[in-house]
């Protein structure tokens, strides 16, 4: 924690020096009038997260400062514990109005002062929190209602067999070649990319995309697999199904699975769409750097199906290839 | 209290005992301008911001009676000025308690640090 103890006397600042020195305080800071702390507040690196404050000070009074203290974004729910005397009584009402959180009076005991500032650092811990949680909530929200940022693989949660693009791709890295054997990768593309995505929201994007690996998930079903998707509108998946891979077969599982999915936008028309699927490539005697090439290789050929512009939408990088091309409706 | 923090409360206690004098030599001249009713010179807001932090902290160095002393001037004084009026009697006589109280300190304190050394001699 960070504390800015104010007081004109440098006995006080002294004694409450010693008496936290037993807390966890990062740095504690000390100023000897309003203008001090006002001066320390603006050339503080990183702001404070409590302050204690004597009420009756020279120039600008403690309640004065809380005021000042108040209007200030950084510092409206900051803890400030007021340092009052016995004399000051009369005052204590006026500095909780301004906005204070605690009193202490003096003289000062050790054991109050450490327990009270104690309370005060926890304080600071949940004020912490909920600024962290705050921010968080406020960029989700703006994340979500942007335009969608079609570029970027999209982490995609809860979907049996998927997992980050990255992570696929270190998988496929440290597998040994004789795991490779047996196994071939695929990529899948949704057609009329552009299209299908004009002016779509981010939360829509993600639904879209989300569902469409449901999809995905349950073509597969049983064989094992692991897919990502790679941004845009494409995905890339490996499975054990290896020479009895089909897109013959995988479109017509698809064509039986994907109308228990209904896609629809956010203003709730519904998303007309198809697919693309690429040729199997076996990875039998593949490397490791040749498994991810032929991922990548089968990708741009589902993109090219799909009737991608070459380069356009993902940013992984492709290699593109086109064969055959495969729509279902 | 650990032997290392009583240490530190020491030095601090030391310090506030060298700034006493000083104290004693500020409110001694308001003692002689309310004495003499030199309005000019009389600052009672200075003599209640002493008494005020000599309250404030007295009693966390071990000086109870100088605390005690201290409050009451602070309590006249800030009670006085709030009304706009100011019982010179009765602020000297709280003023010269509370300088008699610095000197049994300051006197106390002599003598306590002379037996130090003359043991340690």
């Amino acid at each position: 924690m960070r504390l800015l103890v104010v007081d004109d006397d440098f006995i006080i600042h002294e004694l409450i020096a010693l008496m936290l020195r037993d807390l966890t305080i990062e740095r504690l800071d000390f100023a000897f009038s309003g203008a001090d702390a006002i001066d320390k507040m603006a050339n503080a690196q990183l702001p404070y997260d409590a302050f204690m404050l004597d009420i009756s000070m020279p120039g600008m009074s403690g309640i004065e400062l809380v005021h000042y203290i108040r209007s200030t974004d950084q510092y409206r729910t900051a803890p400030i514990m007021m340092i009052t005397s016995e004399t000051e009584r009369d005052f204590v009402d006026g500095a909780f109005a301004a906005g204070a959180t605690d009193f202490i009076n003096k003289p000062l005991d050790s054991f109050t002062v450490k327990s009270r500032v104690n309370v005060l650092c926890q304080l600071a811990a949940d004020r912490r929190k909920i600024h962290s949680l705050r921010n968080d909530v406020d960029h989700a929200a703006q994340h979500l209602i942007r335009p969608a940022d079609f570029s970027s693989p999209m982490h995609i949660e809860d979907v049996d067999g998927f997992l980050d693009y990255l992570s696929l791709e270190n998988y496929l890295l440290y597998l040994s070649r004789a795991a490779h054997f047996g196994n071939c990768t695929f990529g899948v593309a949704l057609n009329d990319f552009d299209r299908i995505t004009s002016g779509m929201m981010e939360y829509e994007f993600r639904f879209l995309i989300h569902d469409i690996a449901e999809i995905l998930s349950d073509v597969l079903k049983p064989s094992h697999f692991m897919m990502s998707h790679v941004g845009g509108g494409s995905f890339a998946g490996v499975t054990d199904l290896g020479r009895a891979f089909s897109r013959q077969t995988f479109l017509e599982r698809w064509v039986d699975i994907a109308p228990e999915y209904e896609l629809y936008y956010g203003d709730g028309r519904p998303v007309l769409y198809q697919i693309s699927v690429s040729d199997p490539i076996q990875l039998d005697f593949k490397s490791q750097q040749g498994v991810v090439a032929a991922m990548l290789k089968a990708t741009s050929q589902a993109e090219t199906l799909a009737g991608h512009r070459a380069g356009s939408a993902r940013g992984v990088a492709g290699n593109p290839g086109a064969k055959a091309q495969a729509r279902i409706v | 209290m650990s032997a290392a923090l009583e240490a530190v409360l020491q030095t601090v206690r030391r310090r506030f005992l060298a700034a006493l004098p000083e104290i004693e030599e500020s409110l001694v001249t308001q003692q002689v301008c309310l004495r003499d009713r030199k309005t000019k010179d009389l600052d009672l807001e200075e003599v209640r911001s002493n008494a005020h932090k000599m309250a404030g902290v007295s009693p966390t160095l071990g000086f109870a009676e100088l605390g005690a002393k201290a409050a009451m001037l602070d309590r006249l004084i800030g009670s006085e000025l709030e009304q706009g009026k100011s019982n010179r009697q009765e602020i000297l006589l709280k003023l010269e308690a509370l300088l008699s109280e610095i000197s049994h300190v300051r006197q106390a304190e002599t003598a306590s640090a002379e037996a130090c050394s003359k043991s340690g001699a």
